[in-house]
């Protein structure tokens, strides 16, 4: 009745831009009304009515003028419309695996996520309402996608859900048609999410046992080499409307959702783990982790209900385990829980860890004969994963040393060469005046950590820091801090450690089992034993720890602070008292060695070799596709180009095969493929680079060269697995946050699917849409002629009520 | 009078000299109450209000309680001149920063702690009770280092060694050869000879209590690192206190320092 009365829709109003067809000036309405107004006054004011009465019939007269001489100006709206046809719409249904589940959420329904979904099609008649505007297309989608023309018999089996894949292919086609949006159904997981090998941008790809000729990649569908797919969707310009299905919270499963752990481990290490468990409901776990058959470690988990002590429902256990001494470690992850789970597909995992019989070897420089020396020493002794070597100025012209594979090493003090400096991983440099190196080796060291991307820490001291003049030393560019000049910034007064936000949040500086242990861990530490005051943290560093005086907070003054700088990451250790820690707490405690080993780790994680292999994913799930990208470098670690690399890939039935390296042309020293795994199970992946190419520099003889066999010998391995039937298994609550994203930076909308009927709607105002622009006359409006007629007849009553007819 | 010596730490001092003399009043108390024929026991041998050196490495002396010949305290033996000479010496020779003032430590507290670097003399007359012994073995195993002195002849020898057992039931003693790192650290000591101390040099002879024949031994942890060596029938000590004195002759106490140096290096790396 309403759209009968105002001729169109009311959000036809919402949108359109009010006009006057007749062209005729509007000054010109002004003033015929304030004529009329003053006529029909006139002739009121001539009757003996009464004032009120007189006001009341002239109100009723202006309603019926105005309304009359806005009709001759001839009202308008002006309107931006979407003819028939003209337009696309792409609906994405979700037939993967996750689709076929039934969320026990839904009370005493028994329909699959899809189900759901093809049922509030039905019922909403969506289909037909599209259909009646733009040209509407359906595709199924799980692994690849398929167009349907029913959705109704769709049934969920795909093996995994190539989302962002399938997205990039229909958002593609907009080059061809005019599409005006896409509305995706989908649970929100998508498990074979773009590589993190980019093999965009025309690059090299090569099979295993294949010729390895050069082929341009179908990278990005609109050929953008280093585009992301979420920047190829927010610049389509194409609205996704992602409407999200399933439950949230699932109380009767617990999910082994991710691992972190590193790649390699040196022989005897501990290796460190971080497990992420997704639950819905508290529960009582135990993780066991099995090396091939051997198990080496159960741990008890308590699971708290979400809300307690974790990070929405997912759940952060730490632990560690120990490295054999050679071969490679096949990790087994299960979970086990007190909760009967229907699913336990998702309980399992599986890594493989190469072990390293060379450790990370870290240079350590100290000026003077000091506590702190030795019992840094002492923690790391006991860490197998470091190599600790050590140059100790005893007397003023006599050096001492420690740690050394030769009698040659370091024979001539710290490092003249920027070959022999880069085969460390890490420098620390103590008391020691920054006069006592030279300007060449000063700059060497900087660049040991911008371009050879190894970590140099500084320590406090008498003759450190500041107080050592490295503040106007070339050095000083790389530190965290800005250094004190004033002399004196070293003192033996007592400070306490504290950590700050950001050290409760390293895993490596972790002493308890909860933050509130490790807090009451960390206070309860002997004070430090001497502070050296810094002029200022630079806008990059992450502040880990802070020393005051016992009692006064408000003395807190940065003690450890790192930042990343070129490809490598310095550090500043404002003291040399931590070894109170160590003589003032019982020998049995460990605080001290943890702290020194954790931070020596730190130092040297992500210190790369020459050599390393980078494949696209830890695991492949239902995948065959398996990406390695490897970087090489000199030993000046400068990008080494043009060196011919060769591959093997060894399949689990112990069949080998050629793999061909090729250049990436986009980033010098990076050489890509592709191999297919064709096989379930796990595979070796061998690289070998050809030492005699005139782009690598020769190998150095080993009695001079302190660099590690991993960095000398040009040739790396890299292990994967490849498991079926397992990724959809994974991740199977709603994420919100992926369809959020998905519509956020698209400029759709996210929708509940109890929202589909509105979607029709939304669909008219996207930016995307092919539209004509119309003109829509008011004048004749019904409203208008209701108003007219209203008006006369209220006048007409009451003149005749009045005696006035 | 266990006040008179509470003399293990200073202030800073507030003007120069101010700790050494008050270090040169508290020995000459010392003294007179050697003379008087008193003892110190070793509770009284700390103090409460001690302020942190202001060097990095102190020569702490243990302070114990086993007395010798009419009854003064053993642990004095040549304090406070042996560290005087010895530290001083050891700043000008090495680039490690050295308090010149000594330090007393007993096991009354945990000061022990803050002082790595322990030294024990006539150790012949060291006798331990269980608190004592576990006090020490804790110093130790967090990575404590001690160095015993002038102690001579076979019963001393097993008073010192009965000592020990307490400390360290499973732990043997065992004879450090030339080889061993401490010889080698700022010093080639492959070879060395038996410092004597200044009585028996007096009396032409080089040995005390039959102790003809010097022992540099030690006692390793688990990674096999020296967390006790042992000087027996010798007395660096006295080597160190009359590197001063012309009757006592200068090659024994230029090998004392050079021993000292490297023991002390040692304890400061190992």
């Amino acid at each position: 009745m309403l759209d009968y009365l105002t001729k169109y829709p009311l959000q036809t109003y919402r949108e359109a831009e009010w006009f006057f067809a007749s062209g005729w000036p509007l000054t010109a309405l002004s003033v015929l009304v304030v004529l009329v107004a003053l006529v029909l006054a006139a002739g009121l004011l001539a009757s003996d009515l009464a004032l009120p009465k007189k006001i009341c019939l002239w109100f009723l007269q202006m309603v019926t003028a105005v309304t009359l001489l806005s009709m001759l100006w001839q009202p308008s709206l002006r309107v931006e419309d979407v003819q028939s046809g003209e337009n696309a719409v792409s609906l994405m249904l979700d037939s993967s695996l996750s689709m076929s589940l039934v969320d026990a959420s839904d009370s005493a329904s028994t329909q699959t996520r899809l189900q759901r979904v093809t049922n509030e099609i039905d019922r909403t008649d969506l289909i037909e309402d599209l259909s009646a505007r733009y040209q509407t297309e359906i595709l199924s989608f799980s692994t690849d996608s398929d167009v349907i023309t029913d959705v109704n018999g769709l049934t969920a089996n795909g093996q995994t859900t190539a989302l962002q894949e399938n997205l990039d292919k229909v958002l593609s086609t907009a080059r061809q048609r005019p599409l005006a949006g896409v509305v995706v159904f989908s649970d929100g997981v998508d498990n074979v999410e773009s590589s993190t090998v980019d093999l965009g941008g025309g690059r090299a790809s090569a099979n295993a046992g294949g010729s390895g000729a050069l082929s341009d990649v179908e990278a990005g569908l609109w050929g953008v080499g280093e585009t992301t797919f979420w920047d190829r969707l927010a610049a389509s310009g194409i609205p996704v409307f992602a409407v999200a299905t399933g439950s949230k919270r699932i109380r009767d499963d617990l999910e082994l959702t991710a691992l972190t752990l590193a790649d390699q481990v040196s022989s005897g290490a501990k290796l460190p783990l971080k497990v992420v468990i997704t639950h819905d409901a508290a529960a009582r776990a135990t993780l066991k982790i099995y090396d091939g058959e051997e198990l080496l470690l159960v741990d008890r988990i308590d699971l708290p209900e979400p809300g307690e002590n974790s990070t929405g429902n997912q759940y952060v256990h730490t632990t560690s385990v120990v490295a054999p001494e050679s071969g490679i470690m096949d990790l087994r992850f299960e979970l086990d829980s007190n909760i009967k789970e229907p699913n336990r597909l998702n309980n399992r995992q599986r890594r493989i860890v190469k072990v390293q019989e060379s450790s990370k070897r870290v240079l350590y420089l100290e000026g003077e004969p000091r506590w702190e020396y030795k019992f840094i020493r002492r923690a790391l002794l006991a860490y197998p994963g470091i190599e600790l070597v050590s140059l100790l100025r005893t007397s003023p012209n006599k050096f001492y040393r420690q740690g050394v594979r030769s009698a040659a090493e370091l024979q001539n003090g710290f490092p003249e060469t920027r070959q022999e400096l880069y085969s460390y991983d890490a420098v620390i440099i103590g008391s020691l005046e920054a006069a006592h190196l030279n300007a060449e080796q000063q700059r060497h060291l900087v660049d040991f950590v911008r371009v050879r991307g190894g970590s140099l820490m500084m320590l406090g001291g008498k003759s450190g820091l500041g107080d050592g003049g490295w503040a106007r030393s070339e050095v000083a560019q790389a530190l965290p801090a800005v250094l004190d000049q004033s002399a004196g910034s070293f003192s033996r007064e007592r400070r306490q450690v504290q950590l700050t936000r950001l050290g409760e949040q390293a895993a490596w500086l972790q002493f308890g089992a909860d933050p509130v242990d490790n807090r009451q861990a960390w206070s309860d530490l002997p004070e430090l034993a001497d502070f050296q005051t810094l002029k200022d943290t630079k806008p990059g560093a992450a502040v880990l720890l802070t020393a005051a005086t016992a009692g006064r907070d408000e003395t807190a003054e940065p003690l450890l602070m790192w930042q990343r700088y070129g490809r490598g990451k310095s550090y500043v250790l404002a003291t040399s008292g931590t070894w109170r820690w160590q003589m003032g707490l019982p020998a049995a405690d460990q605080r001290h060695e943890r702290f020194w080993q954790g931070l020596a780790g730190h130092l040297v994680s992500g210190v790369l070799p020459r050599m390393t292999l980078q494949l696209d994913r830890d695991i492949y799930f239902d995948q065959q596709t398996v990406n390695l990208a490897v970087t090489l470098k000199t030993e000046q670690f400068t990008d080494a180009q043009n060196v011919p690399l060769q591959g093997r890939l060894i399949a689990p039935d112990g069949q080998s095969s050629e793999v061909n390296l090729l250049a990436d042309r986009d980033q010098p020293g990076r050489y890509i493929t592709t191999v297919e795994a064709s096989q379930v199970g796990e595979y070796e992946l061998q690289v070998i680079a050809d030492e005699g190419a005139a782009d690598i520099d020769t190998a150095v003889s080993s009695d001079t060269d302190a660099g590690s066999q991993d960095d000398r010998s040009l040739s790396q391995s890299v292990w994967f697995v490849r498991e079926d039937g397992r990724a959809e298994n994974f991740g199977v609550r709603r994420n919100d946050n992926f369809m959020r994203r998905l519509a956020n930076e698209s400029g759709g909308q996210f929708l509940e699917l109890e929202d589909l009927s509105g979607l029709s709607d939304m669909l008219r105002t996207s930016n995307a849409l092919l539209v004509r622009e119309q003109t829509l006359p008011l004048w004749n409006m019904p409203a208008a002629f209701v108003l007219l007629f209203l008006a006369k007849m209220f006048e007409w009553a009451l003149r005749w009520r009045w005696n006035r007819i | 009078m266990p006040g008179l010596f509470k003399v293990n730490r200073f202030n800073p001092p507030s003007c120069p000299g101010a700790g050494y003399i008050f270090t040169r009043v508290s020995a000459s108390l010392a003294g007179f109450s050697l003379l008087l024929g008193t003892f110190l026991p070793a509770s009284g041998a700390h103090a409460a209000d001690l302020i942190w050196s202001s060097h990095e490495f102190s020569f702490a002396r243990l302070v114990y309680s086993g007395s010798g010949e009419g009854g003064w305290p053993r642990w004095q033996a040549d304090w406070p001149e042996a560290e005087h000479h010895f530290t001083r010496g050891l700043r000008r020779l090495t680039r490690i920063d050295v308090d010149l003032e000594g330090r007393l430590v007993d096991f009354s507290n945990d000061d022990i702690f803050d002082y790595p670097w322990l030294y024990a003399v006539e150790v012949g007359a060291l006798t331990l009770n269980l608190a004592e012994a576990a006090k020490l073995r804790e110093y130790l195993l967090r990575g404590g280092f001690l160095m015993v002195d002038d102690f001579h002849g076979v019963y001393q020898w097993q008073q010192f060694a009965a000592s020990m057992k307490k400390v360290f039931p499973g732990r043997p003693i065992v004879d450090m050869e030339d080889d061993t790192e401490i010889f080698h650290m700022l010093y080639e000591l492959g070879e060395r000879e038996q410092i004597p101390g200044i009585r028996p040099l007096m009396n032409n002879r080089t040995s005390e209590y039959g102790g003809t024949v010097e022992r540099w031994r030690g006692i390793f942890d688990d990674n096999n690192r020296i967390m006790v060596a042992i000087n027996f029938n010798m007395d660096l000590g006295d080597a160190w206190e009359h590197a001063d004195d012309s009757r006592y002759p200068a090659a024994f106490s230029a090998m004392a320092y050079r021993i000292g140096t490297n023991y002390v290096l040692y304890a400061l790396t190992h």
